[in-house]
This record gives structure tokens, C-alpha cells and sequence, in this order.
């Protein structure tokens, strides 16, 4: 038998690593989203709150500003959601 | 004719002060800088109180938060690339969408912020209310009889250029100052208090 032959039927298969940045990626992506929405929520309430310790004229644009923003956000992190699950 | 009042026009109970005060607020009105505001509140404001002069941050501090959406902006292209996205669509999407939310809930944190950091002055008092974060805020106020000093401080290049400047509250007491940050024409301000100030010590107000 030729000894290479041999060395070879010696080598034992090691099983590969497989490492993947993207899916290491997702982690810090879902922090991301989750405090955006946190986020958004808390400044929503903070508004409600000084709106009424400071009323102007303007506070009604100024709430419908932050409920956009609320809206958008909500939505916007759902779909980026749905796209990280994807990929 | 009939003259056209001028909406800034100063009451007559101010007017009749005969004090330096009233022509600095008989010039433009803007979100910055707002004698004698119409329909405007607070809590705990009297029936007889008459809101003098609201004064909000200068624009140009908030300017930093553009830096950091332009910023934002940059890192997100710079990482699309180096992952190599458009070969992953999905990947793409998600990226710029989280950083568009970013940069949104960021323009909106500073424009919550400039409109909430607000300083009224009025013939009773001062208030000082101040936006510190989406999970604080801080609302100051003195009676015009309990305010000892006025100083105001002009540092930097923008205090240079923009005319802007803080003015710090001393009022009597261990209670801390109350200070009026970055807002335009800080002179004008000081100005403004130490007449009230004066008159509200002779009763005239």
C-alpha cells in the first residue's frame, strides 16, 4: 500500500466552522429597532406631559409631529424587521 | 387713516413705565424671541399675569444634531458597502431603513427639544423649562421679588457671530440660579429684568 495512501485514510475530517458576519449582525440591529421604538414611545408621553405644563397655540403640530413620528417608527421597525429576517 | 397696529404692540400698563425695556420688544417677532405672545399658558399662571417676552434656545445650537444624522448617514453608505449589500437586497433595506428611523427619531428629538426649551418672562415672574431628555424635564421659576442678579455671559466664536449668550438668575436663598441658555440677544434680556425688576419693587407692576 502506498504510504500516502495510508496518511491520508489517516486524516480525520474536522468539522468547519461556519461563521457568518451577517447573522452576528442581526443582534445589535434588533437592540437598535427595540430602543428606536422605546425611544419614539417615551417622547410621545414626554410631550403629552409638557403640553399641558406649557400651552401654546403651536402644541398642536408639535403633537402630531411626535404621533407621525410614532407611527412611522412603529412601521418603518416592523418592515426592517420583516427584511433582517429575510436576509 | 387709520393706523395699523403692530402686533408686538406693548401694552399700555408697560407702555406707561415710561422704561427702556419696552423698545426692545417692539421689534420682530419670531419663535426666538416673542414679546408678548397671544393665547399662550402655563401652569399656574394668574388671571391678571400678562406673559411678557418668551425666549427659546438659538437655532444654531441645534445645528449638532444635523451633524449627527449626516453622520449616521455616512456610516450606514460606508458599511453598506464594505458588507457588500446590494448582493443581499433584503440586507440593504433593513440597513437603510433603521437608519432612516434613526436619523427621523433624532430630527424630532431636536426639534422636541427647541420647542420645549422654552424661558418666559412675565410680570410676576421668570420660568425656566427645559427639555433635558425624552425621560426628563426641568421647570424653574422665581418671582420678580425674589431675583437678587442678572448676569449674562457671551462665550465663543457663535456667541460672536450669532449674538447669543446665557443669562444666569441669582434669586434669593439656597436655591440654585436659573439660567436662560444660548438664547439670542442676551443683553436685551438683562435689560428687560432689571426694568421689571425695578418697577415691580416700586409697585408699578
Amino acid at each position: 500500500m502506498d504510504p500516502y495512501e495510508i496518511i491520508d485514510n489517516l486524516t480525520i475530517d474536522t468539522p468547519k466552522i461556519d461563521f457568518n458576519i451577517l447573522s452576528l449582525l442581526k443582534i445589535p440591529v434588533f437592540v437598535i429597532l427595540f430602543i428606536n421604538m422605546l425611544f419614539a414611545f417615551m417622547m410621545y408621553l414626554r410631550v403629552r406631559i409638557l403640553s399641558d405644563t406649557f400651552s401654546s397655540p403651536d402644541n398642536k403640530i408639535v403633537k402630531t409631529v411626535i404621533l407621525i413620528h410614532l407611527f412611522v417608527t412603529l412601521i418603518g421597525s416592523l418592515i426592517s424587521l420583516l427584511f433582517i429576517i429575510l436576509s | 387713516m387709520a393706523v395699523k397696529e403692530s402686533p408686538n404692540k406693548v401694552p399700555r400698563k408697560f407702555r406707561n413705565l415710561g422704561k427702556s425695556f419696552t423698545e426692545h420688544l417692539q421689534g420682530e417677532s419670531n419663535y426666538f424671541f416673542m414679546p408678548f405672545p397671544k393665547n399662550l399658558s402655563f401652569v399656574g399662571k394668574d388671571k391678571d399675569e400678562h406673559v411678557i417676552l418668551v425666549i427659546r434656545t438659538h437655532w444654531i445650537i441645534y445645528t449638532r444634531y444635523l451633524g449627527i444624522i449626516l453622520l449616521i448617514l455616512i456610516i450606514t453608505s460606508v458599511t453598506s458597502s464594505i458588507l457588500n449589500a446590494p448582493e443581499n437586497p433584503s440586507l440593504l433595506i433593513s440597513m437603510w431603513t433603521i437608519s432612516i428611523l434613526t436619523c427621523s427619531s433624532i430630527a424630532v428629538y431636536g426639534f422636541i427639544r427647541w420647542f420645549y426649551n422654552v424661558n418666559i418672562i412675565t410680570d410676576q415672574r421668570v420660568i425656566d423649562l427645559d427639555f433635558t431628555s425624552a425621560l426628563s424635564h426641568t421647570s424653574s421659576e422665581a418671582r420678580l421679588e425674589r431675583i437678587e442678579d442678572v448676569t449674562h455671559k457671551q462665550i465663543g466664536i457663535l456667541s460672536n457671530v450669532f449674538d447669543i449668550g446665557t443669562l444666569y438668575i441669582q434669586t434669593a436663598g439656597a436655591k440654585a440660579e436659573i439660567e436662560f441658555d444660548n438664547i439670542p440677544k442676551p443683553r436685551e434680556v438683562q435689560d428687560i429684568l432689571y426694568d421689571l425688576l425695578e418697577s415691580k419693587q416700586k409697585g408699578e407692576i
